[in-house]
């Protein structure tokens, strides 16, 4: 029997008795980014939330003592569990600036995705195509638009030839599907020890469609992620040879395209466990 | 970065007018300034091209740019000089060339210089200088430390500051008779380790020493903690007649540890610990000098000799660079003279070599460029410039998809199994007050831990949810939630799924296989897939909800639709959920009876409001001939 209902106003149909429940929608956001990037060939691939200092920082170019290491603030655990010497390849040294390294590798919570990109790396020869979708934490004070712990999605392609317009290519392609609009990509210098060139990438609004609004906050653009061309440290660490293959790397937050997509205005609401969020979706 | 806009302009002159003065001179002599473009298109300039700009903003007759130098270019770019080079490179114009002449010494004052630790301190400079004139500053040079962000404080410490934000030194002023000294009356300056012990400093905070801190001491006591903060005794005061000042170089890594331990970030440690090159150095105490004598001086007033204690002195590399390799990794289509206009613009001097494949460029690396250091950073450099947004998106061949990682599909699978069943999902927060595995720095005393189980979140989420069931127009809470758990051993992904309904509670949990087993097998063959929908969220309100029920009969044949129309419009947008729970004949007539929910977004409704729309709706169904509400 079907019926009509009404759920915080909304009307919609549903089966009385046996009515669907709802995936959360970050759960449906990280399955139609996977899905759409599917098509292009990349897979999904995963990592554990608790890392390594090794894998977090050392072997993507974020050495101790460096600076950098602040655009991520970590959650670092209390006992060294498994307490585990790094091993450094050092036949090439691209980064001139670590004058040490740690020697243990400290375990923290994952303040990225990017981990998991390295570990593929050491694991698997070029071509790669993968995204990592996962939660990630960051120490950081909560408020609408920060939380303390988040999904992310990077992705990575290596082979022999992709460059960075291949970077603007797929992201373009990505999001024109993702919203449901022509999307145009802007990239502006940006900084990320992990890959050199490092972009900061903006979107055309998928609202107002450049024109200005008050989602892009009149810019007609819409600053959505991080991305760069893999630096050769990167690759060189996990074992492939930077002179022969080369190739993109991007991430973003799952939160933030949520809240872009479907309007949420507080990103805290995701993890209240509350179905006058999820039943909506 | 705070950046005054009358700063910049005072480097971006004409080319024709090589007048060999800093920038702090050529101002005072009125030196005529290069047409800048407008601050809002100068922003936009550096946006696509360089750096981020958070704000412009119209500070007096100046506008502050504040930049968000990228971490990468803090070596070059944390200086007016620095953001100057960089916008006369996008500019494609000539820099303005810059000439130290020095002067020679009027005093054998010396200072006796003695690194203990020249791997922590590559380069110290310092000089004497005697009679100085301590008082107010220029109203120019204090209005572009006001537009910097900078608060005047007498000449001596202005000029040290100005230097600092001019060309990205930073330097420090003693009073120099505050410092012990050998028999000649030449002053000590000695780099040690502190080897523990205190020192009050400048800001009258006293701070205890690591062994390992880095200090500047004289023979008896420390007198500076190395490129953080100067101490309170050896403090420039209006009373000063005799200065030090000092222009060093020290180790990036040392400075930020420092800074770390003592939870003290400085202009002087934010500079250090990105690294800057020593060469710096010079300029800065050549400039600091000059602007001495020039506003703190009188006619006695003697510069000493300059001490250089000049330890790794960085060589000049180059970096190999080919079109090739720019077109291979931007994508581009640049021949080589484009390459060739690029580097010129960017302002490197290069060397052409014939190789097999074309032409290679053997790019000087400019001393202060810390951070080109491979090819790619120049193939940044060049990108940057020739503009991100003339390269062209170019989708990649299709390529056929690997398997996805096993447990994201099975997660998934499980997923979709249990919201097949009627049960949604739900996420939670990982720390807690209690577990296993314990966080060094938790963001709050009751989130210490990382979460060992689901259950307890699911435990949570159905009370909270029951509470909400009425608007939600549900009777049975069913949830569930995938997620990682962290046990001493290792972390596990699990699955919880959890009931409340009159019955009580009834919660299990899973690992990810035996919930893979248990659900997705059990639904063999029926492929009801969840659409996907256009959604908007709806803000949830802050407000309680009210809850009425009404029942009325009306005659045989009128559908419930037609009452609820009724009560719908006589409700308005306070009515968020509504549900026919019982049906039943008497006679010629039907009873419909509902539970109504009301809620507003701005305001908890009173008794009296909800009741005012009952009495409402209840007028408006009696007045239909035949109908009447119980």
């Amino acid at each position: 029997m079907k019926k009509k209902v009404v759920v915080n106003g909304t009307k919609k149909t549903e089966e009385i008795g046996n009515s669907l429940g709802h995936l959360h929608p970050l759960t449906q956001v990280i399955n139609e980014t996977a899905a759409i990037f599917g098509e292009l060939g990349f897979s999904v691939a995963s990592g554990p939330e608790i890392e390594t200092e090794h894998y977090n920082f050392d072997v993507l170019n974020i050495p101790a003592n460096h600076p950098s290491r602040d655009m991520w603030d970590t959650f670092w655990l209390r006992e060294t569990y498994n307490l585990q010497p790094t091993t450094y390849k050092k036949e090439q040294n691209y980064n001139s600036f670590s004058s040490e390294s740690s020697v243990v590798s400290r375990k923290l919570l994952r303040t990225h995705t990017s981990p998991v990109q390295a570990r593929y790396m050491e694991s698997h020869k070029p071509p790669i195509r993968i995204i990592s979708p996962g939660k990630v934490f960051r120490y950081e004070a909560t408020d609408a638009t920060h939380e303390a712990q988040f999904y992310q999605i990077e992705g990575l392609m290596i082979d022999e030839t992709t460059t960075l317009a291949h970077l603007k290519g797929t992201l373009e392609f990505f999001f024109t599907k993702f919203f449901g609009k022509k999307i145009s990509i802007r990239l502006r210098p940006s900084y990320f020890p992990f890959v050199e060139p490092g972009v900061e990438v903006d979107v055309s609004c998928f609202k107002c469609g450049g024109e200005g609004c008050s989602i892009c906050k009149q810019s007609g653009f819409i600053e959505i992620m991080g991305a760069g061309m893999v630096h050769p440290y990167v690759l060189n660490q996990a074992g492939i040879d930077p002179l022969k293959y080369q190739g993109f790397a991007f991430g973003t937050g799952v939160d933030r395209l949520a809240m872009l997509k479907y309007a949420v205005d507080d990103v805290r609401l995701f993890y209240h466990g509350d179905l006058r969020l999820v039943n909506q979706f | 970065m705070k950046v005054s806009y009358n700063w910049l302009k005072y480097y971006l002159k004409n080319h024709s007018e090589k007048t060999g003065l800093p920038a702090a001179r050529a101002a005072q002599a009125g030196g005529k300034p290069y047409k800048l473009p407008a601050p809002d298109k100068l922003a936009e300039l550096l946006i696509f091209n360089a750096f981020e700009v958070e704000s412009v903003e119209k500070v007096g007759n100046d506008h502050v740019l504040d930049i968000d130098v990228l971490p990468n270019r803090a070596h070059d770019c944390l200086s007016h000089k620095g953001i100057a080079r960089e916008i006369v490179r996008l500019l494609g114009k000539p820099i303005y060339p810059e000439k130290f002449v020095g002067h020679p010494a009027t005093s054998k004052k010396e200072v006796y210089v003695d690194v203990k630790e020249p791997g922590l301190c590559p380069r110290y400079m310092g000089v004497v200088i005697e009679g100085v004139k301590v008082g107010e500053s220029p109203a120019w040079i204090k209005e572009l430390l006001l537009s910097a962000g900078q608060r005047p404080k007498n000449n001596i410490v202005d000029i040290t500051n100005f230097v600092m934000l001019e060309i990205g030194q930073p330097l420090h002023a003693f009073d120099a008779d505050k410092l012990a000294k050998d028999e000649k009356g030449n002053p000590t300056i000695i780099v040690r380790k502190s080897g523990g012990g205190e020192i009050t400093l400048l800001d009258g905070k006293k701070v205890s020493l690591g062994q390992e801190t880095l200090v500047i001491a004289d023979q008896l006591q420390v007198i500076a903690i190395a490129g953080v903060m100067g101490g309170k005794s050896t403090e420039i005061s209006g009373s000063t007649r005799n200065i030090i000042i000092e222009s060093a170089n020290f180790e990036p890594g040392q400075v930020r540890k420092t800074s770390r331990a003592l939870a003290m970030r400085t202009d002087a440690s934010t500079r250090f610990e990105q690294g800057i090159t020593p060469e710096f150095a010079k300029e800065g105490i050549l400039l600091a000098i000059e602007m001495v004598l020039k506003y703190a001086s009188d006619k006695n007033t003697k510069v000493g000799l300059i001490s250089d204690k000049y330890h790794r002195k960085p060589l000049p590399y180059n970096l190999k660079i080919s079109t090739t390799n720019v077109n291979k990794l931007l994508g581009t289509k640049l021949k080589d003279r484009d390459t060739e206009k690029l580097l010129r613009q960017l302002d490197f001097t290069y060397e052409k070599k014939s190789i097999k494949s074309g032409i290679e460029y053997l790019v000087a690396v400019p001393s202060e460029r810390l951070d080109l250091t491979i090819k790619e950073d120049l193939i940044e450099e060049i990108g940057r410039v020739y503009g991100y947004r003339n390269i062209k998106a170019i989708k990649p061949k299709i390529k056929k998809k690997l398997s996805n990682d096993e447990k994201f599909d099975k997660a998934n699978k499980v997923r979709e199994a249990l919201a097949r069943e009627g049960f949604s999902e739900i996420m939670t927060y990982a720390f807690i007050n209690k577990g296993e595995i314990e966080l060094e720095n938790p963001i709050a005393e009751d989130k210490k831990f990382l979460r060992n189980n689901l259950k307890d979140g699911i435990t949570e989420a159905l009370v909270s949810n029951m509470r909400n069931a009425p608007l939600l127009g549900i009777t049975d809470i069913k949830i569930f939630e995938i997620g990682t758990v962290f046990k001493k051993e290792a972390e596990e992904i699990k699955v919880a799924v959890g009931i409340a309904n009159k019955k009580g509670n009834d919660i299990n949990e899973y690992t990810l296989d035996e919930a893979h087993d248990k659900f997705v097998k059990s639904i063999s063959g029926k492929t009801k897939t969840i659409k996907k929908k256009e959604v908007r969220y709806k803000h949830i309100s802050p407000y309680p909800f009210a809850l009425r029920d009404i029942a009325v009969f009306v005659p045989k044949g009128i559908k419930n639709d037609a009452v609820l129309k009724i009560i719908e419009k006589e409700s308005g947008l306070l009515l968020v959920q509504k549900k026919l729970f019982d049906v039943f004949e008497k006679g010629d007539k039907v009873s419909y009876a509902f539970n109504l929910v009301f809620q507003s977004h701005e305001k908890t409704l009173s008794d009296d409001e909800v009741n005012k729309i009952m009495m409402g709706i209840t007028k408006k169904l009696n007045g239909k001939t035949g109908w009447q509400v119980r």
